[in-house]
């Protein structure tokens, strides 16, 4: 069944830097920026903005966004609940039902970042003291404290499991840097080698410093409208082909619990949201030419070409060495912006890029695209998976 | 002896979990099970997943189990863990059911020796008089 209706109409973003270097505008600057430019980019007026959507508890809301921007008629504001990172297509579910149902006409859906040093990813996840009900009580006396060890644990199951190589982590970074290579708004520019991969600091074993993610300060947003209305506006609209959130049974929440139904703690909780996405636009995996996976770590891009259905369980670590991941000759080229690795951490930068890849003005364009997958694949439930179209 | 050098995020022994670390301190493993259901249930919580039941009870284990998953852990993230890098975290899947696993420690075995599918068995260390943490050893 094809899910009619809804397509971004326009794309925005501020300048990305590196942790505390936009400390000093405030994630409501850099949010109202990327606003502005995503109006610019649409043909719309801030005006015609009539309703906000976010995520991961994102520090500004609707209606702090609306008395900025003045808008005379606030229809909607709608946070999408729980999941982080992975639930980074949660508020486009959202924008999208809200301009389908007519509840709003414009929607925008924003994020902005500033990574100060109590958001810092490479930091101790826990607050002291711990909370009565906390579950990071089982976790956190012994030592689990931050995101790269939480998702190491992921890692070295998927490698005891199916055989998965640290090198083939490392050829998702690389690939991920030489995209980055051709991006000018990327902060990682400088190429990398799988040396450079192997011989970079260890973290949390089997997680290396380039297997991580930027800490990185911006904003980005877009703009969703019903289909009708995206022909009277400025750019070729993207049609949302299916967007999708929700959870496999009893996937945690939080990384740090690592308790779920089964023992196959390598995966990324994906499977039923991306069949369920497949399902609602009609497609399959072989239709989609572009991939935009959240990469927090790289171990987490091959869980999800294995949970997304690009290949078996167990066959991502092969894929991405034999498939190829890379553009622009891969099958399929996967965060051709330099994804949350190389490009920024700004959470929600891989459906600018679709967008991009739909309009044909990625810096790293697939020939011919007509379908790409967005998917926040980070390891929590709710998860996110959105398929865009020409 | 001591996995780390000094304690740090201690759990609240008076909590809503008391009994899971009152059954610590008296060195058994107790996971938390549905009186209806007989479901277990870990991290514990207010109610069973499997039936709806909001009656639990918090069931000794025999706290032997195999290690599903582990991390060798080189970052030093706490004042408390000067010194402590690297250690390991691992994951122990229980022996006696198939949805409960444990996050610990492996305490007698070297970074490099530690493989998934290792049987292990719950050890207790008397972190303070009031806490008690299961930890694992090669069994």
């Amino acid at each position: 069944m094809q899910n009619p209706g809804a397509s971004v109409v326009g794309i925005g973003q501020t300048q990305y830097a590196f942790r505390g270097q936009l400390a000093h505008r405030g994630t409501l600057d850099l949010a109202l920026e990327a606003i502005s430019r995503a109006a610019d980019d649409a043909g719309l007026e801030l005006h015609d903005i009539d309703g906000f959507a976010s995520f991961s508890g994102d520090s500004n809301d609707g209606g702090i966004l609306a008395f900025e921007l003045g808008i005379p008629d606030l229809r909607y504001s709608a946070m999408a609940w729980g999941g982080g990172g992975a639930n980074a297509l949660g508020p486009l579910v959202l924008a999208a039902d809200a301009v389908r149902q007519g509840s709003a006409h414009y929607v925008v859906v924003v994020r902005s970042i500033i990574m100060d040093e109590s958001a810092r990813y490479g930091r101790s996840l826990s607050q002291r003291p711990i909370g009565r009900f906390s579950d990071i009580q089982f976790s956190a006396p012994y030592g689990l404290l931050s995101p790269a060890q939480t998702f190491a644990l992921a890692a070295r199951r998927h490698m005891a499991l199916y055989g998965t190589t640290s090198e083939q982590f490392g050829r998702v970074a690389v690939a991920q840097r030489f995209h980055a290579t051709r991006n000018p708004m990327a902060l990682r520019r400088d190429p990398i080698t799988l040396e450079d991969h192997r011989t970079s600091r260890m973290i949390a074993d089997p997680i290396r410093k380039l297997d991580c993610c930027q800490e990185s300060d911006g904003a980005c947003a877009y703009i969703v409208t019903t289909n009708e209305r995206a022909l009277d506006l400025r750019q070729p609209p993207v049609r949302v082909l299916s967007a999708v959130m929700g959870g496999e049974p009893r996937y945690p929440s939080d990384p740090a619990n690592q308790n779920m139904r089964t023992h196959d703690l390598a995966t990324g909780g994906q499977k039923s949201v991306a069949s369920r996405a497949f399902r609602q636009a009609g497609l399959t995996p072989a239709d989609v030419q572009v991939a935009l996976l959240f990469d927090n770590f790289t171990p987490q891009v091959i869980m999800a070409l294995e949970d997304l259905g690009f290949c078996a369980a167990g066959e991502g670590g092969p894929f991405v060495e034999s498939e190829g991941i890379t553009w622009p000759d891969g099958r399929l080229p996967i965060n051709t912006h330099g994804g949350l690795h190389s490009e920024a951490y700004v959470h929600m930068n891989h459906v600018l890029e679709a967008v991009r890849q739909m309009r044909g003005t990625s810096t790293s364009q697939v020939a011919d695209a007509e379908v790409a997958i967005v998917a926040g694949t980070a390891g929590r439930s709710p998860t996110s998976v959105a398929l865009l179209g020409r | 002896m001591s996995y780390f050098p000094t304690p740090f995020h201690l759990p609240p022994a008076d909590g809503p979990f008391a009994a899971y670390w009152a059954a610590a301190r008296d060195h058994r493993l107790a996971i938390q099970r549905c009186t209806d259901c007989h479901a277990w249930r870990h991290p514990p919580g207010p109610m069973c997943w499997a039936c709806g039941s909001r009656k639990a009870t918090f069931e000794a284990v025999s706290g032997r189990g195999n290690v599903l998953t582990y991390t060798i852990v080189h970052q030093e993230l706490l004042p408390e863990l000067a010194g402590a890098a690297p250690y390991n975290v691992v994951v122990v899947a229980l022996s006696e059911m198939v949805n409960v696993h444990i996050v610990g420690n492996v305490i007698d075995v070297a970074a490099g020796d530690l493989t998934v599918g290792m049987t292990v068995e719950a050890v207790f260390e008397d972190v303070t008089p009031d806490i008690t943490l299961p930890r694992f050893r090669r069994a």
